[in-house]
């Protein structure tokens, strides 16, 4: 827990007040919490259960009772899509506090280590690169089985290279310093110091990866709910929605709208998030004068 | 016949941390068949002014005063009528020729724009024009050099590119923002009497952009001294030498190699936090109360000598 | 510049071997004796027929499943490099002629997304940076956030609903002339185009600033013939660069155009081998897209190579 408020006060450092005013983060920054509200008080907020099933009032378009409609199962489809955002933040803050993980210590790992440990490690990361990850995860739920914990998993194991990238690339200029020597003929656990070093100065950059990535995840979660290979009925999350309300196109076109609205929200919500962060830990630039 | 006049020239910069008076009134005068030098130190204002002669300079700064060449105020001209004057009238040369180039296209098409331009030549004539003015500065196997690439020439071969670019569609006046900078001693020296050769066969006029007296003593027959944002002191280049009346110009030439490199107290102003009064005063062996809070004028202290400076006035 | 060529191209072949083999490893994972199905279903085609132990046996000789996993990969290779994919599960056919017959589709699929997205970023981009801070610049730069967040499943769903379905323009899915593959390429290509058109947007506002701009202006250049002289080469650099990895999206986006349009490509295929869990097709689809996505780079890296002439002094 401490290790984590310290974390956030280093970050805090880091973010000019800018960064904070420009309306943009503003109003992402607000979508964010709106979004953690639903999720976490859903139960509260929605109007109706999201899986019980009513089939004399299926495909019922928008109305006062029922503001997105009713599917084909007659059940609200705001709620579920309330529910949905639980499923879908939640997943997602689990990828990417699992790639991050992973990502930092692999990064560390190769970095520090050097030699072949850090050219396998390097081949590896390329080769997680040579595919679009999609179609990996695709794969790995394909053979682990459909269903929102695998497709959260595959996401993950996926996801960790570019913060392995970052995290490699600051080990290797730091082996090269001399503290590290000094510490080591003190006795300390260098590795250990290495680590901690690291994961402190690259809050900025991965602070910022991870809030794209937070979107990125979103999108391909829901990618495989579309596909039927994340998240399964009744279970509520969007791209799952949107899949069942395929077939509906015709009939119930509420079915297809509200649940991909809900996405792309959220999805605009963190990207504008991490791109207010890319810019703000920029180096400012000077102003142009000579030009 | 006064070529270029230069009057009362300002060019601020509004910048988060404040308004910037890269010029603060600036009287200058080039004639025919001269070569000026502006002298002064890096961040003194001296490339903004060199600038905003041929209004190249940004959109968020602001522009006053008169800058009539051939008795014609630039600053009034529209943009139509300014690109007719940038490259044939009057011409500049940058420091740096690396950056000042385009990496992507050849030197031979970089240098053939002007008289594209200019003189509506299709390409292929061009290229001819082009071949000779590579002659001109004394670029080796000019035929085969116009298919090249800037990063695959020389910094030398760069700056007379950059020379021949200038010269190209023979201006009346050319800008020569620190031409030398960067270079080999022995290179220096080659480009400097190149230039001193063209100028003096093309007639044509120059301004010497430099912080470099030596290169100044070669080229120019005037100089004019520039401290943060104005003049403070203009003669002719053997008087300067002989007789330096602005403790300024006085400290710059006694910190050169030759004459005992001793260093000035102090440094330069920024351009933002500029001082009451006198600008130099706070590094001033000589100031006064007065230089504290009243901006001197310029005065004539002997023929075609001017000085800012209250020791003067 | 062979050199460089032959690095990329070495590398590339590198990361195809590497993703045949980790899909093999991850395919491995999927739960159910591979014998049994092997005899089920592309011998017998019943998945209800109970395989006697000789059965069992004799498919295992055949197919080296006895052998520890690195060899059975080996073999799958083996025969690969001579054209062999093996079998699909479900049609009995060759994995190659499945894939070879799907492929042209999604070829056309994917370039016609491209030029899609290529020929409206570039020229909005660059008309976003000349005019920065105007109603297009908004408007353009507004509508690529949109884009880039927008799921690119919904984006086809909303377009069907829209013109399919709504003003009965176009078809709704399926494979044949132009009217079909105008929203599948609009859909493919929107991600791209938006991502596409910021980033030509802030590489020209970049290369604007830059001192080789200054010095064509003082040559008395007009604006536009800057921008397409001295910019535009200039700018696209970044733009193919990232232009890899926006393929790499595409292609994985085919496995969702191609599902929601019946799009008879690759995509789909796998997908549909997935669900049906097909692996030799699975197996032969993820490979040959990898081969593409490859490919696909080490053009990218070869007009990176003939647009920046400083590449060919860098030391490969």
């Amino acid at each position: 827990m401490a290790y984590w408020f310290k974390r956030k006060t280093i970050l805090a450092d880091k973010l000019p007040l800018h960064f904070l005013k420009q309306k943009s983060v503003a109003i992402g920054l607000m979508v964010i919490l709106g979004l953690a509200f639903l999720a976490i008080f859903a139960p509260y907020l929605a109007p109706y259960d999201p899986v019980e099933v009513d089939l004399y009032n299926n495909l019922l378009p928008p109305s006062w009772e029922h503001p997105f409609g009713t599917d084909n199962l007659g059940r609200d489809v705001l709620t579920r899509v309330i529910y949905a955002t639980k499923t879908d933040i939640l997943a997602s803050l689990f990828i990417v506090g699992i790639s991050v993980s992973i990502g930092l210590f692999i990064g560390i790992f190769a970095g520090y280590y050097g030699g072949i440990i850090d050219k396998v490690l390097v081949g590896m990361m390329d080769t997680f690169l040579a595919l679009p990850e999609i179609i990996l995860a695709l794969v790995l739920v394909g053979a682990l089985g459909p269903g929102i914990f695998n497709a959260a998993l595959a996401l993950s194991l996926f996801g960790w290279v570019k913060y392995a990238r970052v995290s490699r690339g600051l080990t290797l200029s730091i082996k090269e310093k001399e503290f590290i020597e000094a510490t080591k003929a003190v006795g300390f656990g260098d590795f250990y110091l290495i680590a901690r070093h690291i994961v402190q100065n690259t809050v900025a950059p991965i602070t910022t990866l991870a809030a794209l990535h937070l979107g990125h995840a979103i999108l391909s979660l829901a990618a495989l709910g579309f596909l039927g290979l994340g998240a399964q009925p009744p279970m509520p999350e969007w791209g799952a929605m949107l899949n069942e309300g395929r077939v509906f196109l015709r009939v119930g076109w509420w079915l297809s709208v509200f649940p991909g609205l809900m996405i792309m929200i959220t999805v605009l919500a963190f990207n504008s998030l991490g791109d207010g962060l890319r810019d703000a830990l920029d180096p400012r630039m000077k102003e142009v004068m000579m030009k | 016949m006064t070529l270029l006049r230069i009057q009362d020239l300002k060019a601020y910069f509004s910048t988060g941390d404040g308004i910037v008076k890269a010029v603060d009134g600036v009287n200058l005068e080039i004639g025919e068949n001269e070569t000026l030098g502006l002298i002064g130190e890096t961040g003194c204002g001296k490339t903004v002014l060199g600038l905003s002669i041929l209004r190249l300079l940004s959109e968020n700064t602001k522009v006053e005063g008169k800058i009539l060449y051939r008795g014609e105020d630039l600053l009034k001209l529209n943009e139509e009528e300014m690109r007719k004057i940038r490259g044939k009238e009057i011409a500049m040369i940058f420091q740096n020729p690396l950056t000042s180039m385009n990496p992507v296209l050849t030197v031979g098409t970089q240098i053939s724009e002007p008289f594209e331009l200019h003189k509506g030549l299709k390409k292929k004539d061009a290229i001819k024009k082009v071949i000779e003015m590579l002659k001109l500065v004394r670029i080796p196997s000019p035929s085969e050099r116009i298919k090249e690439y800037p990063h695959e020439f020389s910094g030398g071969m760069r700056q007379r590119a950059m020379i021949a670019m200038g010269l190209a569609c023979e201006p009346s006046l050319i800008i020569a923002d620190e031409p030398t900078k960067g270079l080999d001693v022995t290179i220096q020296a080659q480009v400097v009497e190149l230039m001193k050769e063209l100028t003096t066969s093309t007639k044509t006029s120059m301004l010497l952009i430099t912080h470099d007296l030596g290169v100044a003593a070669e080229l120019c027959d005037n100089i004019a001294v520039m401290y943060p944002g104005e003049i403070v002191e203009y003669a002719d280049i053997k008087e300067l030498f002989k007789n330096p009346k602005h403790p300024y110009t006085q400290g710059f030439l006694d910190s050169l190699p030759g004459r005992g490199l001793k260093p000035m107290d102090g440094m330069s102003p920024s351009l933002i936090n500029l001082p009451e009064g006198c600008k130099f005063h706070p590094r001033c062996p000589f100031a006064r109360e007065r230089c504290k809070s009243m901006r001197p004028e310029m005065v004539e202290v002997g023929k075609n000598h001017f000085v800012r400076c209250f020791l003067y006035d | 510049m062979l050199g460089y060529i032959a690095k990329r191209t070495a590398i590339a072949v590198f990361v195809v071997f590497a993703t045949s083999a980790l899909t093999f490893f991850l395919l491995s994972l999927i739960p159910g004796e591979t014998a049994v199905t092997i005899i089920q279903r592309v011998f017998v085609g019943d998945v209800t027929y109970n395989p006697s132990q000789a059965e069992i046996e004799a498919t295992e000789q055949i197919f080296h499943l006895g052998n520890p996993l690195w060899m059975q990969y080996l073999y799958w290779l083996n025969n690969a490099l001579h054209g062999n994919f093996g079998t699909s599960y479900i049609s009995g056919r060759p994995v190659l002629s499945e894939i070879l017959v799907r492929l042209p589709a999604t070829v056309e699929l994917a370039i016609a997304a491209t030029i899609l997205s290529l020929v409206v970023a570039v020229p909005l981009g660059m008309i976003s940076a000349a005019r920065q801070n105007s109603k297009t610049d908004y408007l353009s730069m507004a509508s690529a956030t949109f884009f880039i967040a927008m799921p690119n499943f919904w984006l086809g769903l909303i377009l069907i609903l829209l013109f399919s379905l709504h003003l009965d323009l176009l078809p709704v899915a399926g494979y044949g002339g132009l009217d079909n593959l105008i929203l599948p390429a609009i859909t493919l290509g929107a991600g791209m185009m938006a991502v596409t058109m910021r980033l030509m947007r802030s590489s020209v506002l970049e290369v604007l600033r830059l001192d080789y701009i200054t010095t064509a202006r003082a040559k008395g250049m007009d604006e536009k013939r800057i921008m397409y002289r001295h910019v535009l080469k200039n700018a696209m650099i970044p733009v193919i660069t990232v232009a890899g990895l926006q393929l790499g999206y595409l292609l994985g986006g085919t496995v969702i155009v191609e599902t929601i349009f019946a799009w008879p490509g690759i995509g789909k295929l796998l997908i549909d081998s997935i669900d049906a869990r097909d692996i030799p097709i699975i197996q032969g689809c993820v490979v040959f897209i990898a081969i593409m996505f490859s490919l696909l780079n080490l053009l990218v890296d070869l007009s990176y190579y003939f647009l920046d002439p400083r590449i060919k002094y860098e030391k490969v």
